[in-house]
């Protein structure tokens, strides 16, 4: 009996810590408001010493003196860690009292799970990559007004408005995502088609046939010995077939993700044509008689396995696949073009383009890492060295005015600009998915893949799917 | 008594803080989570009673059926993983050379971990079966992974592999348990060889697979590397597991309180079938 | 004479079969090294087809790129620092529970012997928190948590084997005027070396191989383990398997060897009585 009052008190005494835990605001913002008072009381000794060493400016990057400060810079792309981390120590060089630690997470991991574990702890970076509005949402405690910044005046406006909540500005336009059908030039050449005139759903469906037909009569067989069908489809991944696939559909419903992501209900007017689309892509397949076994496909096998080596002429990808095509085959680069993706009767000629990826600035960060974090971005953005390593060395195509002399390197970049500049480009609008939206309609569209469910169904799932989880 | 007391927990200490720490402590947080709609990000965490609990069991079609996916699951993987550590612990305890060169081949697979291996397996399904199905010309070798019963099969082709070295060290450990003696005066009493097996050996296994079923059963109930790499829950969600539910629902769905209202109620089923588990076999066990 | 003949046709028999799944279940560990050596154009190819040239700059590039030597001092102070203290304070712990009959000790252990199915990413957000209020956001805090999630593996295998050994030496050492601490140390753990042998590889095997703490708490600069600089190999959008492969072959190595070298005591271990948990 006695043992028991003493498990019962050792039990209490657990709960009653964990609910001290559990019920106390995050750690976070009281240290953070704790050094934040410390950091004003050494500012104006920052304001006297701010005399702009000149000889330090550069493009349009505008030196100035900072505190000492180190900081954590959060962002997902492993692949660009290195890249990014060779011009934090450009940047050092010129700020030797800051210092910036580059965390790169993602191998496996979800990079917004690490993330929202790091701000649980407390340990929150400063300068953080998100991916769009819902995002923003989420992490929407954390955002720092960066209106003033200098960079803020070199953004085109149409950009700016997806950066901008309440007025303010909040986040930096980090670079424009874009992706279309990749098509290799070189096989489709070979079969007498210049993919420069494929510009409706008819057209690319013709050729499409034209290369199947190709294949199977074993013309192609000396110049391209691996190819075996048209298409890669990976419909195992859902950020292929939901993230961007529907994008291209739902992007001409809604004109930006703020606008998505107000929705409450979806209308989902192109949803024939999206069909269509993904009949298409199913059509000309490598398992186009068995299309459930195109939903253990993945994205490395259909990228890597398949686009790169030559064994299929055509995929639905985007600027992100430079590095990989050239890790495996340096010439295929020159071989790339860009189809839009045909929405039969809706929209046939457009690529989807728009801003992917951004960087803000932690609020609950002390003056000291916020200064150097926002001069950081400038110099990263404006200066003649961040603009060569955002263009020639991340391939990134960056929405501002100021990068006339530095043309983005990056064949999916280059070819989709050409459709921005004749207007055939659908909005972003994924980053104003409901949460969890993704998962649930990626699944839907796989079973319709499978034969498991007919359209009509998947359709009204997703619909009543967003209104639940919105 | 008093000095007794104080080596108790004075021995005690060192593990009890560290798990208290790691698992007590965050374990009685999330309790209080599930009552409340947290969202894990903000410091906001409104206590909504049980409203979680109700969701869950009442709106929430894929949570059950994950729960009785990874029932199925786990009872299978339990079946083959045992199954297999005996047959393969019956084979090198027989006495020829290099036995003890096949053990630390078949316990290789717990050597090498983490999420990586989900990768490699992948390459298996979709190239080596693929490559055997048509140059065999069996058709059920292709596509694996494509189908809910290709990953499933994939899961516990995984899962066999990297579970079974451990479990077959714990039966070898009986086998070499049993007295000679008691299989040779069988032997002289005109017992077969299938009859010692299976009135004296595997009687004698019975604790062996007491904790070997336990593990087997907690490992894959807290399954989650795997099932991300290989299948992703795919096709259409009818490989995800229940970890990947839980884990989905908090990070993907950003409803803390509700997961954590899953985890609860995960924990409270697993427990009670552990422990039926462990008090049954317990009883049959042979004293040595 | 007969007998003697099936008894050898058995064990050839037994050799074939055994022979057979060694084949299958090394294959992966096979495919992996035999890819290591390729290039990444080779991989997507066809992982099954032989390297056109045994070239190691895979393992050169691997191994600079993962600071090898760095990143694997980093693995064994964790590894080996949270194996120790497990080996050390888990039997003290599983000693007093399994002697202590009381009701007290019986439900700290079935506690312990619970928190096994706990998964971690059912509490990692919770506790984050409380490392993070701790201040545990470092090298010793990862440590002391490894630690509190290998004690209740660790402790329930102690525990079955201590409640196995017979308490007359720990009588007779009482009587000689042992305390129990000297008893501890002089008489029970040099008892445990089996035991504790087939702890270590246990928590060693995970310690060794862990992504998802270590990312969340010590992924800067300069204390990076193995398993987080592999990582890097292997982004989103390109996954650089000719190099993610070596890096694989790299990490293993030092389990492998470690494997081999305390196997003895591991089979020992457990046949004394890890079964009777």
């Amino acid at each position: 009996m006695r043992y028991q009052k003493q498990i019962c008190m050792l039990l209490a005494l657990i709960f009653a810590v964990a609910f001290t835990f559990g019920c106390s605001p995050a750690p976070a913002a009281d240290t953070a408001a704790a050094t934040a008072s410390s950091g004003t009381e050494t500012a104006p000794v920052a304001t006297a010493a701010a005399t702009a060493d000149e000889s330090k400016n550069s493009g349009d990057y505008v030196y100035q003196d900072l505190q000492d400060a180190e900081l954590t810079f959060y962002q997902y792309s492993v692949e660009n860690a290195e890249i990014i981390q060779s011009a934090i120590d450009q940047y050092e060089t010129i700020h030797p009292n800051v210092k910036i630690n580059l965390e790169s997470v993602g191998g496996g991991t979800d990079w917004r799970t690490s993330l929202k574990a790091k701000i649980s702890s407390g340990d929150e970076p400063t300068l953080i990559a998100l991916e769009g509005v819902s995002d923003f949402d989420t992490f929407s405690d954390m955002l720092e007004d960066v209106s003033d910044q200098p960079w803020v005046s070199h953004v085109y406006d149409s950009v700016l408005k997806e950066c901008t909540i309440d007025s303010k500005v909040v986040a930096l336009p980090a670079c424009i995502v874009c992706y279309g059908l990749l098509y290799n030039k070189g096989i489709f050449t070979a079969c007498g088609i210049d993919g420069e005139t494929l510009r409706t759903y008819d057209a690319i469906d013709a050729a499409f046939a034209t290369v199947q037909e190709a294949i199977d009569s074993g013309k192609l067989k000396d110049q391209y010995p691996d190819l075996e069908t048209v298409v890669s489809l990976p419909a195992a991944e859902k950020w292929v077939l939901v993230l961007h696939g529907a994008n291209a559909a739902l992007g001409l419903e809604f004109s930006n993700g703020f606008d998505a992501y107000n929705a409450k209900t979806l209308d989902f007017t192109t949803a024939g044509a999206f069909k269509d689309y993904i009949d298409l892509m199913v059509k000309y397949s490598a398992d186009a008689d068995n299309p459930s076994a195109l939903n253990a496909v993945d994205y490395d096998s259909a990228m890597g396995g398949s686009f790169c080596i030559q064994k299929t002429a055509a995929i639905q990808m985007g600027q992100w696949v430079q590095p990989i095509v050239a890790g495996v085959d340096e010439t295929m680069l020159d071989q790339i073009g860009v189809l839009p993706i045909p929405l039969k009767g809706v929209d046939e000629d457009n690529v989807c383009y728009g801003v992917g990826e951004y960087f803000v600035v932690n609020r609950h960060s002390t003056d000291a890492q916020k200064a150097a974090a926002k001069d950081f971005l400038n110099w990263f953005y404006l200066s003649n060295e961040g603009k060569s390593v955002q263009s020639n060395d991340l391939g990134f195509n960056v929405p501002m005015d100021c990068y006339g002399d530095y043309p983005v390197d990056n064949v999916v970049s280059q070819a989709c600009n050409a459709y921005a500049q004749s207007g055939n480009i659908t909005p972003l609008v994924f980053g104003g998915y409901p949460d969890g939206w993704q998962d649930s309609f990626g699944a839907g569209i796989q079973s319709y893949i499978a034969g498991e469910k007919d359209w009509d169904t998947v359709i009204q799932e997703a619909k009543d799917s967003w209104a639940q989880l919105r | 008594m008093k000095q007794s007391k104080l080596v108790f927990w004075g021995f005690q200490t060192p593990c009890l803080i560290a798990f208290s720490l790691a698992i007590l402590l965050p374990m009685a947080m999330g309790i209080y989570y599930s009552f409340t709609d947290w969202n894990g990000i903000g410091s906001s965490a409104v206590p909504n009673g049980l409203s979680n609990y109700i969701t869950i069991f009442t709106n929430d079609r894929q949570f059950a059926y994950s729960f009785r996916y990874t029932l199925v699951f786990s009872l299978a993987a339990v079946l083959l993983v045992n199954l297999l550590a005996l047959g393969l612990a019956l084979l090198v305890t027989q006495k020829f050379r290099g036995s003890n060169a096949f053990r630390s081949i078949f316990f290789l697979p717990n050597l090498i971990g983490g999420i990586l291996v989900g990768f490699i397996w992948q390459f298996i399904f979709s190239d080596v079966f693929d490559g055997l199905g048509t140059l065999l010309k069996i058709p059920w070798l292709c596509n694996w992974l494509s189908t809910p019963q290709t990953a499933t099969a994939g899961l516990l082709i995984v899962v066999v592999w990297q579970m079974s070295g451990y479990m077959m060290l714990i039966c070898i450990a009986q086998i070499q348990n049993i007295p000679d003696s008691l299989l040779e005066a069988a032997s002289i009493d005109g017992a077969t060889r299938f009859q010692r097996f299976w009135h004296i050996k595997l009687p004698m296994l019975t604790p062996a697979f007491t904790v070997g079923i336990f593990l087997t059963l907690a490992n894959c109930f807290k399954l989650y590397d795997q099932n991300l790499t290989l299948t992703q829950g795919g096709p259409y969600n009818s490989s995800e597991m229940l970890t990947m539910n839980i884990y989905n629902t908090a990070f993907s769905m950003n409803k803390f309180g509700q997961a954590q209202a899953k985890g609860v109620v995960y924990l409270v089923v697993v427990a009670v079938i552990t422990l039926t588990q462990l008090f049954f076999f317990k009883r049959r066990e042979v004293e040595l | 004479m007969q007998k003697r003949n099936s008894l050898s046709r058995q064990r050839a028999l037994a050799l074939t079969a055994c022979i057979i799944l060694a084949a299958i279940f090394l294959f992966p560990a096979f495919l992996l090294a035999l890819n290591s050596f390729k290039t990444l154009k080779e991989i997507y190819k066809s992982v099954l087809l032989l390297p056109k040239s045994l070239n190691l700059s895979n393992y050169l590039q691997a191994f600079q790129k993962l600071d090898y030597l760095a990143s694997i001092k980093n693995s064994l102070l964790i590894t080996v620092g949270v194996t120790a203290c497990a080996t050390l304070f888990c039997p003290m712990a599983a000693w007093v529970l399994a002697r202590s009959k009381t009701r007290k000790s019986r439900f700290l252990f079935a506690l312990f012997s619970l928190s096994i199915l706990v998964p971690f990413q059912c509490v990692m957000l919770p506790l984050l928190r409380v490392m993070g209020s701790l201040h545990m956001m470092n090298r010793i805090g990862l440590m002391t948590i490894n630690l509190g999630f290998l004690c209740p593996m660790s402790i329930l295998l102690y525990h079955g084997f201590i409640k196995n050994i017979p308490t007359d030496l720990e009588e007779a050492a009482a009587i000689d005027g042992c305390g129990p601490v000297r008893t501890f140390f002089l008489i029970v753990l040099p008892l445990l070396k089996g035991i504790g042998a087939t702890v270590a590889i246990l928590c060693v095997m995970s310690l060794w191989n862990d992504f998802l703490l270590p990312s969340l708490t010590i992924n800067k600069a300069g204390l990076q383990t193995l398993p987080l600089k592999t990582y890097l190999f292997f982004g989103a959008y390109s996954k650089k398997w000719n190099l993610g492969t070596a890096a694989l072959v790299l990490a293993v190595i030092p389990v492998v060897t470690f494997y081999a070298f305390c196997q003895k005591y591991i089979i020992k271990g457990v046949t004394e009585g890890a079964v009777k948990g």
